[in-house]
């Protein structure tokens, strides 16, 4: 095993004038082959997401979340509160379960400092946002210990918020963000130590799992395969409530939800118009076979709850051929939904494509409630 | 510039015992392949240093003035968004720290925040404001800091696509050590390093009245090229 800093000066400028023919490829061509693969498939993970505006709850938050791959080792969890009147107090307990039935409680010593279930004061509101937008708690997770627990490929991150003193003061949002890789290790999945390359040697076969030109593949293919997410939504507690986007429709029709409080500036995933429909969501695809209305492989699930009985069925919309797609006979919850395979056109003016999502229930189902959308690339 | 293909000429590697060039020692490497490994690289040097930011649930029946009061109706500064709790009808927030990286020819990326909102009628005008600001600890915006802003007074839900060119003056250098989890201990594996800038966006409306509600729907945050 050997390490290295990765691409301390950044990514490298390629030239296809570098390697002309008539002349030898050499160490220098595969090093700085190397640093541009490394920092695409370690410096830019491609998972992050965010809950906005978590109101005290019996019942958590959750996001889903899938590991761009295991060369990315460590993610970092901040929680702010917006300061409201006098002081107050919270506390943001987060528990972390994997698709396979596993899970990781606050208590374990993986969870970082401030998402314990940690008393925290809120200072009062100045009415300088520069002193009312504080932190309540900082830590970085190691997915690689996280893992040897949670071996399902599929996590779910669920924060409770509890608000122990106190009658209005809420958590501003909980951010979670992979972070780029510091170092190159040849013992990982992708990674091209470049430290014992000569720049006189010619390149090298080497192999897939140390060094060489099979190793830059390997981690070229890495990069192909971040898997980077398009929709990360969560900000609403796993309550069969008013407040929790919502159909009773038997028919498609957007998930809506109300006003926690009256007066209270809420969030939803319908659009709010007159007859609501769902919102439409925007965004720039990666092109990563080519850019076509075909666009590129992409997957979404649903955190979700039927209620009643009977079963629920989901449908994302987006500009790709193939487009709606329809995940049919969830039933129960809460809980994960299937994955459903979906596309994102990256044909569009400037790789810009649109999702939004639909739901209706069926077999005697009076709602469904969903408080968590992932949509994430899916490329084979 | 290095992405003349725009897409990946994805090759299989040969098995150890296989003898397909270039992928096994001794066999020629054709600069066919070189090019190839330099186009599919600098595709992805572009295409995984621009990415989906933030996606949320936007800010729906907010109804807070701007700090000027129902009179100002002009696309507002950050200075003029109250920020305030969102259980007084505000709409404003943190669209969170991220790390941004050059694309393959040097530029910086543009981030844009895309959104669609109406306003309530009755003569009201909604504003909002993008804007971001050196660093990764979600710092507040500073005066002087770029923004981008406008308003609106449709009923009809209209997309808005607000846009700031990042560079060095909007990215702060962070270096700081990772420490995992909660226990104390003595080495730290490695630092998070990079270049970084926090987004910040707000709105107001110009009615002040929770029966005149203003609509921020499904906001996007993404970088995109110049």
């Amino acid at each position: 095993m050997s390490t290295e800093p990765c691409a301390p000066l950044g990514a490298p400028l390629l030239f296809y004038a570098a390697t002309p023919t008539g002349a030898v490829v050499r160490s220098p061509h595969l090093i700085a082959w190397a640093h541009a693969a490394n920092v695409c498939a370690l410096r830019r993970p491609a998972k992050r997401f965010q809950i906005d505006r978590l109101r005290p709850s019996a019942d958590p938050y959750v996001v889903g979340y899938t590991r761009t791959s295991t060369s990315i080792n460590y993610a970092r969890l901040r929680w702010f509160y917006l300061a409201d009147t006098a002081y107050e107090e919270l506390q943001v307990d987060l528990t972390i379960r994997d698709s396979a039935g596993n899970s990781v409680a606050s208590s374990a010593t993986t969870i970082p400092a401030g998402f314990k279930n940690e008393t925290r004061t809120c200072l009062g509101f100045t009415g300088i946002p520069s002193e009312d937008y504080r932190e309540g708690g900082t830590g970085y997770l190691d997915l690689d210990a996280l893992a040897a627990t949670l071996v399902g490929a599929d996590w779910s991150f669920e924060f409770t918020v509890t608000r122990p003193t106190g009658t209005v003061v809420i958590v501003d949002r909980i951010e979670i963000q992979e972070l780029p890789r510091d170092i190159v290790d040849s013992a990982e999945d992708y990674g091209l130590v470049t430290l014992d390359a000569d720049p006189g040697d010619p390149i090298f076969a080497g192999s897939v799992s140390q060094t060489g030109f099979r190793r830059l593949h390997r981690t070229l293919d890495g990069a192909r395969l971040v898997q980077r997410a398009y929709g990360a939504l969560g900000s609403w507690s796993a309550t069969s409530g008013t407040a929790t986007p919502t159909t009773a429709s038997a028919t498609w029709a957007p998930l809506i939800a109300a006003a926690p409080v009256a007066g209270f500036t809420y969030q939803s995933i319908d659009d709010g118009a007159g007859t609501p429909a769902a919102a439409i969501y925007q965004t720039r695809v990666r092109n990563i076979g080519a850019t076509a209305v075909a666009g590129e492989a992409c997957r979404a699930r649903f955190y979700y709850r039927v209620v009643g009985g009977g079963t629920a069925e989901f449908r994302v919309t987006t500009g790709a051929t193939g487009s709606p797609f329809t995940l049919t006979g969830q039933a129960g919850g809460w809980k994960w939904s299937d994955w459903l395979a979906v596309a994102l056109a990256t044909n569009g003016a400037s790789q810009l494509d649109t999702w939004k999502i639909e739901a209706q229930i069926a077999g005697g189902a009076t709602n469904v409630y969903v408080s968590a959308v992932q949509i994430d690339e899916n490329v084979a | 510039m290095v992405d003349t293909l725009q897409r990946l000429i994805r090759r299989v590697l040969a098995t150890t015992g296989g003898t397909s060039a270039p992928f096994v020692d001794g066999e020629a490497l054709p600069s066919g392949a070189a090019v190839l490994a330099t186009s599919d690289l600098g595709h992805l040097l572009r295409e995984s240093a621009l990415r989906t930011l933030y996606s949320g649930g936007g800010w729906r029946g907010f109804y807070l003035q701007a700090t000027g009061g129902g009179t100002y109706t002009s696309a507002p500064p950050p200075s003029s968004i109250r920020w305030a709790p969102p259980r007084i009808g505000s709409a404003c927030g943190c669209l969170g720290s991220h790390w941004v990286e050059r694309l393959p020819d040097g530029q910086w990326p543009v981030a844009k925040l895309t959104l669609m909102w109406r306003g309530p009628g009755g003569g009201n005008t909604i504003g909002g404001v993008f804007a971001a600001t050196p660093g990764g600890d979600g710092q507040f915006w500073r005066p002087g800091d770029p923004h981008d802003a406008a308003t609106e007074t449709t009923t009809t839900l209209t997309r808005k696509t607000f846009s700031l060119q990042l560079s060095e003056s909007v990215l702060a250098a962070v270096r700081e050590p990772i420490q995992p989890g909660s226990a104390s201990t003595t080495s730290l594996p490695e630092y998070l390093r990079g270049a970084w800038a926090t987004f910040w966006f707000g709105a107001y409306n110009t009615s002040g009245n929770s029966a005149s509600v203003g609509d921020v729907v499904a906001p996007v945050l993404y970088l995109t090229t110049p």
